[in-house]
């Protein structure tokens, strides 16, 4: 028999329940904007901590390094994609012109515009 | 609730973090997006190359010019946005945590994860100063979170005690439940599905221990967001 019979009972506190993870996202709300901070200030705190600009599309706006010859394809305005189908003859005859001038197709087309007027 | 993926070392289980909550989220009722910033789009893949009929929703096309754009769009549609990060320095990844209510800093016991998470956290704590100065009760909260540990049972490397020692004493939050290396985690990835998507696929391994892991580490998630101190 138990030498501490005549102690009154401790329990230890039930902890309750958890509740299951079903019930609490009831209680989630949808998320809220907020404002944020300024890019610049963001951005120079992440230079401070040795983070960098990856963002290929931005790198290219920048000035071009000296003695180093322009970037193909610096976008000077808004480019568009083209993709036309043609005729073998049309295509050969459009390559053999923009191979002979040393030109880029965008450029070639350019030239015939060009020659139009 | 906004949750970033972030830790600048590669390969610590940001993507895999992401998948496992927000799939996990997702399939219990919640509404969840999921941006995905890594340039390798693993989680838009997942979405779009797989049969899954898991309800997240993901956004892939995000740059440093529109982030804040993207998540000012679609934040409001969703309980819980999560944008896994690409494993680098950038600042599209300084920007992100500025957003964040909370920030997820996978780490494996390894000393170069150690020192790329605090990186993580240093800037973390920065951008919550920054955003103070105009709203003083904002804050971003962090918490570690230790990945690819062996499963409940399962010897404990030296390393990964001496790291939680670390963390503790440095007094770095992190989530009591840490995602074990499972084989079901790899095998969402590689099936394409979701944990409850693979019950019956032997390639899963311990599916009932993984979303045992899984439903933890998200409860765990939910009390942190249901607390209430964030704005």
């Amino acid at each position: 028999m138990s030498n501490f019979l005549d102690l009154d009972v401790v329990r230890a506190e039930e902890a309750p329940a958890p509740k299951p993870l079903r019930d609490l996202l009831a209680s989630v709300p949808a998320s809220a904007p907020r404002p944020h901070l300024s890019p610049q200030i963001s951005d120079q705190l992440a230079t401070q901590h040795g983070f960098a600009s990856r963002d290929h599309s931005d790198r290219f706006l920048g000035a071009t390094p000296v003695g180093r010859r322009h970037a193909r394809g610096l976008p000077v305005e808004e480019t568009k994609q083209l993709s036309i189908r043609m005729p073998l003859s049309l295509y050969t005859e459009f390559l053999a012109y923009a191979d002979d001038r040393k030109l880029t197709y965008s450029d070639a087309i350019r030239a015939l515009l060009n020659q139009r007027k | 609730m906004i949750i970033v993926v972030s830790n600048p070392k590669g390969g610590s289980g940001k993507s895999t973090t992401t998948l496992v909550l927000a799939t996990h989220l997702a399939h219990l009722g919640a509404t969840v997006c999921v941006i995905d910033a890594d340039p390798n789009r693993p989680i838009q893949d997942w979405k779009l190359k797989g049969k899954s009929t898991s309800s997240i929703t993901v956004i892939a096309d995000v740059n440093e010019t529109n982030f804040f754009d993207v998540l000012d769009a679609h934040s409001p549609h969703f309980q819980f946005v999560f944008v896994d990060l690409e494993g680098t320095a950038s600042f599209l990844v300084s920007r992100a945590i500025s957003s964040a209510n909370l920030v997820i800093v996978p780490v494996q016991a390894s000393a170069i994860d150690v020192r790329q998470a605090s990186k993580a956290i240093r800037i973390v704590q920065d951008e919550e100063k920054a955003v103070r100065r105009f709203d003083s009760t904002r804050s971003i909260r962090f918490r570690v979170l230790m990945t690819r540990t062996p499963a409940p049972g399962a010897p404990v490397s030296l390393s990964q005690k001496e790291l939680e020692r670390d963390l503790d004493q440095a007094g770095i939050p992190r989530f009591k439940t840490s995602l074990a290396e499972r084989q079901a985690f790899k095998a969402m990835f590689n099936l394409r599905l979701t944990l409850k998507e693979l019950e019956g696929d032997r390639r899963a391994g311990n599916l009932a221990a993984a979303y045992e892991n899984a439903d933890a580490l998200a409860t765990e998630l939910v009390t942190l967001s249901t607390e209430g101190t964030n704005r």
